[in-house]
């Protein structure tokens, strides 16, 4: 059965005085999968997913979510999409509980299925003991699943997660990985970015390296290997090092 | 010294302040004092008291020498007070002279407007000593009657002559106690008033509030130090604990220096402030509100567990203690008993050391007091940083 | 719409919900009211300084003098020495110095005239004016027993009454005389009393208002450079209803500040009516309105929260001065015109004119008109500059 293609980006251009951040990057996502947009320090990644969330206006290009175009229906697309962004997005003097609820109302929700959504997530991240806690009180990977959890408020069908797991424990992250998929299990489509080779290896259906705002590879992390991989034994990180060089970023 | 609007804000934005107050044109006081009297008997002592003391020819009057204007319609007195065209007017009753002579008693009215305060005390002085000329009249013609019938008591008089004696000696003398003095007031004039230069208390005020706000608001600087593990870094790097503290605490006095450096020299320079006879004693007692203000930010940083509550709790004492120490007006025009409170301040010690050099000339002996309360301050904030310094985040 | 009223009401929450905040906008305010109140509201008498050079010194005369003039009260007198003396005047430090000479006692003791100098600068000071009229009626006080004996002396000379008898009748009838004194002063006070609350009050309630907002600006500031605001983008809330709520919780928070605040002074002082108060809520509406669209363009303004900060107490400070909080420019004056460009000068005119007399709508129209426009006016500004994407991000 061909894939539906959930999300494609077309051609994106972006700059920010004279600097080029984002040169003509061109993927699709397909319905259901979890893709990984791989990259180092300054890569673009993060250009191109503002651009995807709808936050960020390209120069060049364009972007559609499940038919509909960001430039024309950005409305629209906000309904379909959660974004969990790199830094802690949250509102550090209300608790958890009250983080999730007024996002849930941002998203359209009511209050009775803001308040059912909070709490279901925070139970399933863990969070439900804290709920009324104030989140400035919270440890940091407690506020990366406070954070997470936010992203998910109104069941959005494609979740942007950048670089989601970043500084926080192994047991924190596990959490995280096993809620990851089991949204994919559901059917959400997720674009995810990360640091962690490991991470991208283990998570995600199909990759995208970009580098200097240029997408350089795109594959199965399991074709990438094979592909570029020096050994049998070449791991997502060694491929990824060979495409995108040694050289310090940033 | 890099953010611009800080620098602003604490070294130009003070002497806006300045400027704004200067403008309520606070300069030259040197006008005459007036005051305006009314009787509304038609005839007798009243007359005979005014008529006395009355201005007839400004130019005859001494440096220093009140005005005293008769306003012969008493309603339109009285009208002028309401109308707050006049501040206030000693007025005698209608029945002022026959009650004195029958021995009744009557008073002499103030009519003033409520926030007169001083009219009403020029007026007052005025009053008491026409009262006490009327009362020194009357017991001397008592004395008289009394010791002459005494006399008669004695033989030694008649009736008749009595009558005759007093209408002698106080003929024509009901206005002589006020004319009359045994006192001869002379007025030697040394030189003209110099215009008041408002600058002179307002520097130093604003001086004082700005260092402190200034040197508080770094508390916010050291908690984010503190938060972002950069302080926890030195400390890893084997500097120790009280170098860091002196260090920040050196950091923080530098900027109150250059500071206090702009302040005096644009208030010299610039407002023409008179740092009074002992300049020396006005820059040790800058020196201390800079290493004060240094102590209580370096306190205050660990105190406060967030930037947000060390701004807030900066403001606050900045706000706070800037108007009780006298640094938005001066102290000595408060009541004593909020002189008194003010001085749980750093703030009010050092504005009164200030005033007392610049605005009343006094020597370094006298502001030693301020100078040691000074020193005191910073000890004790001192103290309290050095105790609780800490390094863990929140 | 309703995300707008929802983005207001997490942060009108927010601020109830932060004691510290809470307490912070509450106390303060009626911390410095209570300063000012106790500085200047009960102050009704005249205070000043005597300074007097006893050139006289163990002279009887020249001590009742001194002790005299220690009687009045709020007059504090303070004995220099000549040379001191002379330097603070040289000097300006004073403008006005008393000097009882030597022979001051005995020349009154002896009948003879005896003077009193006032070394002065010019008129001396108006206050030093008031201080020598003081003095000229102590002076009196001390002479006038020797004037009266000497006027007895002379009424009743060569009539064989010994000068004891004389002092002694005289002292007698001045002893009565101080007893029950046959004319007495009495103060009036004409025309409309000093009001301290409502000179004080206004400008303390919107300064604060002012303050508080401007402050919090910072908070936006924050959410911006944080991304918080950026995320709130990635939902169905529009940028206009993001707007609109900040402005409105701006305004919010401002209204239940002011208004607690005119509650408070509406128990303890009882200075309104039920018409006055709902008018004074009225005015509080307006102005937090105001407010709210000044902190709101503040943060549209500020790009860091230290920015936020410094030009929040910058605007406020210099509305609450040019806006008569501390002192009432004279008319006319450069000041006066400038205080037309502060939004306290119009709340405060308003909040003044309904506690001083009983006040009706139409008398306060024209600044809450005033009030409104600068709220559009800022609001417009704000639009223009309000960023929800940091420009470093």
């Amino acid at each position: 059965m061909p894939k539906e293609i959930f999300l494609q980006a077309l051609d994106l251009h972006k700059s920010f005085h004279d600097q080029k951040a984002v040169d003509g990057v061109s993927f699709d996502v397909y319905k259901g999968e979890i893709f990984g947009l791989l990259g180092p320090n300054g890569a673009g990644k993060t250009t191109t997913i503002r651009m995807l969330a709808t936050v960020l206006n390209p120069d060049q290009g364009e972007v559609t979510v499940a038919g509909h175009a960001v430039s024309k229906n950005a409305d629209q697309v906000r309904k379909l999409i959660g974004v969990c962004p790199q830094e802690l997005a949250l509102f550090m003097d209300l608790s958890a509980y009250d983080n999730l609820v007024f996002f849930g109302r941002m998203v359209g929700l009511n209050k009775k299925e803001a308040h059912d959504q909070a709490m279901s997530h925070l139970d399933a991240l863990g969070l439900k003991e804290r709920a009324k806690h104030r989140v400035s009180k919270f440890s940091g990977g407690m506020k990366r699943r406070v954070n997470l959890a936010i992203a998910l408020m109104g069941h959005p069908q494609l979740l942007f997660l950048d670089e989601p797991t970043v500084g926080i424990d192994p047991q924190s992250r596990n959490n995280i990985y096993e809620n990851i998929r089991y949204l994919r299990d559901t059917g959400m489509t997720i674009l995810y970015t990360t640091h962690y080779m490991d991470e991208a290896d283990r998570l995600c259906d199909r990759v995208a390296i970009i580098d200097g705002g240029k997408i350089l590879a795109l594959a199965t992390p399991g074709e990438l290997k094979k592909r570029h991989g020096a050994s049998d034994h070449a791991t997502l990180e060694d491929v990824f090092l060979k495409i995108t060089g040694h050289a310090l970023r940033d | 010294m890099t953010d611009r609007l800080a620098l602003f804000f604490f070294v130009v934005f003070p002497f806006f302040f300045v400027i704004l107050f200067r403008m309520m044109s606070w300069g030259n006081v040197d006008r005459r004092l007036v005051l305006h009297l009314a009787t509304r008997e038609q005839d007798g002592l009243s007359h005979m008291i005014i008529n006395a003391i009355e201005t007839k020819d400004t130019l005859k009057l001494e440096p220093g020498e009140p005005r005293i204007v008769w306003h012969k319609d008493y309603k339109e007195a009285e009208q002028a007070v309401l109308e707050k065209k006049i501040p206030g007017i000693l007025v005698f009753p209608t029945d002022f002279t026959g009650s004195i002579y029958l021995g009744y008693g009557s008073d002499i009215k103030i009519m003033a407007d409520p926030e007169a305060v001083n009219t009403k005390a020029a007026l007052t002085g005025m009053a008491r000593a026409i009262c006490s000329g009327v009362i020194a009249q009357r017991v001397a013609m008592n004395a008289v009657v009394a010791l002459l019938i005494e006399n008669e008591m004695a033989g030694r008089e008649s009736d008749d002559q009595i009558g005759k004696t007093i209408q002698k000696s106080f003929a024509g003398q009901a206005d002589t106690s006020f004319t009359g003095s045994y006192i001869n007031y002379v007025h030697e004039k040394v030189g003209n008033i110099k215009p008041v230069n408002p600058s002179n208390w307002l520097i130093p005020g604003y001086l004082v509030m700005f260092v402190f706000f200034a040197a508080a608001l770094g508390a916010e600087t050291i908690i984010r130090e503190r938060q972002n593990q950069t302080l926890e870094r030195l400390i890893a790097s084997s500097v120790p604990k009280d170098a860091i503290v002196l260090g920040t605490f050196a950091g923080i006095m530098a900027k109150g220096l250059v500071q206090i450096a702009i302040f005096w020299l644009v208030g010299i320079f610039v407002f023409k402030v008179d740092i009074g006879p002992y300049p020396l004693g006005v820059i040790i007692l800058s020196l201390l509100v800079v290493t004060m203000s240094a102590a209580f930010t370096v306190m205050l940083a660990t105190l406060a567990k967030t930037q947000r509550s060390a701004s807030s709790l900066s403001v606050f004492a900045a706000l706070v203690l800037a108007p009780l120490g006298g640094c938005w007006w001066p102290l000595f025009v408060t009541p004593r008993w909020l002189q008194f409170i003010a001085k749980i301040t750093p703030h009010a010690w050092a504005t009164t050391g200030f005033n007392k050099m610049m605005l009343f000339g006094a020597g370094f002996g006298a502001v030693v007091p301020e100078m040691l309360a000074l020193a005191g301050f910073t000890v004790l904030f001192g103290l309290v940083a050095i105790i609780r310094f800490r390094t863990d985040a929140v | 719409m309703n995300k707008a009223w929802l983005v207001a009401v997490k942060d009108i929450r927010s601020f109830l919900t932060d004691r510290a905040d809470l307490a912070y906008s509450l106390l303060l305010p009626i911390a410095i009211f209570a300063l000012l109140y106790g500085a200047f509201g009960g102050h009704s008498s005249f205070s000043g300084t005597a300074y007097v050079v006893n050139d006289d010194a163990g002279g009887e005369c020249a001590r009742l003098l001194i002790e005299k003039l220690g009687e009045y009260k709020n007059l504090e007198v303070k004995v220099l020495a000549a040379a001191e003396a002379s330097k603070k005047l040289d000097r300006s430090d004073i403008t006005m110095v008393v000097v009882i000479p030597a022979g001051f006692t005995t020349d009154l003791v002896s009948g003879k005239k005896a003077t009193l100098v006032f070394r002065q600068r010019g008129n001396g000071g108006f206050e030093e004016q008031i201080v020598a009229n003081i003095v000229r009626a102590a002076a009196e006080d001390v002479a006038q027993d020797f004037r009266v004996i000497d006027q007895v002396t002379k009424a009743v000379g060569g009539k064989g009454i010994t000068p004891e008898r004389i002092k002694t009748t005289v002292q007698k009838f001045f002893k009565r005389e101080k007893e029950h004194p046959i004319v007495n002063v009495q103060v009036e006070d004409i025309g409309s009393s000093p009001d301290p609350v409502g000179s004080f009050l206004p400008g303390i309630l919107t300064m604060f208002v002012l303050f508080s907002l401007s402050i919090n600006s910072r908070v936006l500031v924050e959410e911006k450079n944080k991304g918080t605001l950026e995320r709130l983008m990635t939902t169905q809330l529009k940028t206009t209803e993001l707007f609109i709520g900040k402005f409105l919780a701006g305004s919010g928070r401002g209204f239940i500040q002011v208004g607690i605040l005119v509650g408070l002074a509406c128990l303890v002082f009882g200075i309104f009516t039920p018409l006055t108060f709902l008018l004074a809520l009225l005015i509080s509406l307006t102005f937090s309105l105001a407010a709210g669209a000044l902190g709101l363009l503040i943060s549209s303004i500020a790009r860091t929260e230290d920015q936020a900060i410094w030009i929040g107490v910058l605007a406020t400070i210099t509305m609450s001065m040019l806006g008569g909080t501390f002192f009432t420019a004279p008319e006319g004056s450069l000041l006066y015109t400038l205080g037309k460009l502060s939004v306290n000068t119009y709340a405060n005119e308003a909040y003044r004119s309904i506690m001083a007399q009983p006040a009706i709508l139409g008398n306060i129209i024209p600044d809450l008109m005033i009030l409104i426009a600068v709220t559009v006016l800022a609001l417009v500004l704000s639009w223009l500059f309000f960023r929800v994407l940091s420009k470093a991000r």
